[in-house]
């Protein structure tokens, strides 16, 4: 019977610490780096991709609108606060808010390298090089946890977003 | 006994107590889907129906219709005895084979298929994945399902055998796990959520712009074959929006699937250009800022869907006293648990 048991217990604690699924890794907020050139400055506040939140939040002060959309079946709220031509969305991990996405929306903000809405192909070429994933006429540039991702109308820049590369968000 | 005989049945009883124990360990891990997310058991519910073979409408889709159609004013109102197979995020891929998996019980009239699925390419998240095909019974469909929907990082035994995905879940342990291990309760009213809760719209976003608008090779094939599937069991597919305000609806999305409509000579109805003669009010009619329906809006919209319906010749049933007889049972707990959310 001792054996039994002992069986029983090996299989249980090797299950145990088998890997799993998607829910085995740590939080993708804790594997971040929150390195990549591809950082946004809004009013010289620095939005790094899978940042928290809040102390950003604090620094930004009062959004002009504020949407808030919960996932299907999930606890947790992604939302979105839109400033004077940038919109920041977050998405929720234990209670914390981390950053998942940055929009610019109009030409009265631009990139820290100088890129905004209607900037030429040969600007963004000149800003950010050529190593970039062409998807449909949309370029991504990835480093780090960050990915930038430029739609073009023609040879004009239509949007430029920064997404966060984790295992929630992409 | 000799020797050799009784190690056998050491061994024997051994391997059958250790079976038993990792039985009774992944029924005990595996999400019952009864309290906080009870989408996860939406898709198993159907096959505790009763005279599932009597459905005469079918609902298809992602959240979108479990949260926007109420099967209970469409029985009080038009005698359309309806259910809902419906799941969170549920892809048009899904969509197909839970179809494929329903028409094994019930050839209904007509399937209405909620469009927004056709949006995605890829499965965006494991957890809907599990919600979606957990819960369908074992069959070729359901190891097709599987395996057209799996992620990466995802693996076809920890379908078969649970534990080895929700081993970890140990630590997570409710009293509900004890209390539905043997059996569940309802969560849905033949699939449709019902909640009272009311949450106004507010700043409800633009679309953003996107590099390609085309819904992919992958989601028209599944939508052909869901087109087929139907025609060749003699039902008429219907295509719907529902009347939800985020996420946003393109108009190039919308344009698509009216010529795919009109080409197949299908019923499509976008239910965000009827806001007004439906008489929706967001200001009360949703319970999470325009995503979806509360039960007072979603009885607006199935009064007048089940109009449309009806006038389309989908029959009235309530002449079928064994079909009024369990539609009474279940419109005194749907209105139980309106009351009972309500205070």
């Amino acid at each position: 019977m001792k054996r039994i048991i002992t069986l029983m217990l090996i299989l249980v604690m090797a299950l145990s610490f088998a890997a799993c699924g998607s829910d085995g890794g740590k939080a993708p907020a804790e594997e971040a780096s929150y390195n990549s050139k591809y950082t946004f400055l809004y009013n010289d506040t620095a939005l790094p991709m899978n940042a928290e939140f809040a102390p950003i939040h604090e620094t930004l002060g009062e959004e002009s609108k504020y949407f808030e959309a919960a996932s299907c079946a999930f606890e947790g709220l992604d939302k979105t606060y839109t400033y004077d031509g940038i919109e920041i969305v977050t998405y929720p991990l234990e209670e914390v808010d981390y950053i998942s996405s940055v929009r610019i929306l109009d030409n009265s903000v631009s990139t820290p390298e100088g890129i905004t809405i209607g900037s030429t192909m040969d600007e963004v070429k000149a800003a950010y090089g050529e190593d970039y994933e062409d998807v449909v006429g949309q370029w991504n540039y990835t480093d780090g946890d960050a990915e930038l991702s430029i739609i073009f109308n023609g040879e004009k820049v239509l949007s430029i977003s920064y997404y966060a590369i984790n295992d929630l968000t992409k | 006994m000799t020797k050799n005989r009784k190690k056998g049945l050491r061994i024997f009883v051994s391997v059958l107590i250790i079976i038993l124990s990792l039985l009774f360990l992944q029924r005990l891990l595996t999400p019952k889907y009864v309290d906080d997310v009870v989408e996860g058991a939406f898709i198993k519910e159907f096959y505790n129906e009763e005279h599932k073979e009597d459905l005469n409408l079918i609902f298809i889709g992602d959240c979108e219709v479990y949260s926007n159609f109420s099967p209970a004013t469409l029985w009080q109102e038009y005698g359309i005895n309806s259910y809902i197979r419906g799941s969170a995020d549920q892809y048009v891929w899904q969509s197909y084979y839970i179809l494929e998996d329903t028409l094994k019980y019930v050839k209904p009239e007509a399937v209405v298929f909620n469009v927004l699925s056709l949006r995605n390419e890829e499965p965006k998240r494991e957890a809907y994945n599990r919600m979606s095909l957990e819960g369908l019974k074992w069959s070729k469909t359901k190891v097709n399902a599987i395996k057209d929907s799996m992620m990466e990082d995802e693996h076809f035994l920890d379908y078969v055998f649970p534990i080895l995905r929700y081993h970890s879940r140990w630590n997570d342990i409710k009293s509900t796990d004890f209390e539905f291990f043997f059996h569940s309760k309802p969560v849905s009213h033949n699939g449709f959520y019902l909640k009272t809760a009311v949450r106004p719209p507010q700043d409800v976003p633009e679309g953003k712009p996107l590099n390609n608008y085309d819904f992919s090779e992958k989601a028209w094939s599944y939508l052909d074959r869901i087109r087929t599937l139907c025609e060749e069991n003699g039902i008429e597919l219907i295509l719907v929006k529902a009347p939800s305000l985020y996420p946003h609806w393109y108009e190039q999305y919308e344009q698509q699937v009216e010529d795919y409509a009109e080409k197949n000579n299908l019923m499509y109805i976008n239910f965000l250009e009827h806001k007004e003669e439906i008489g929706l009010d967001y200001n009360t009619d949703t319970f999470d800022g325009g995503l979806h329906l509360n039960v007072s809006g979603a009885e607006k919209l199935s009064h007048w869907f089940g109009n449309i319906l009806s006038e389309h010749g989908i029959s009235d049933l309530r002449d079928r006293a064994d079909l009024q007889s369990m539609w009474d049972e279940k419109i005194a707990r749907y209105e139980s648990e309106k009351t009972e959310q309500s205070d």
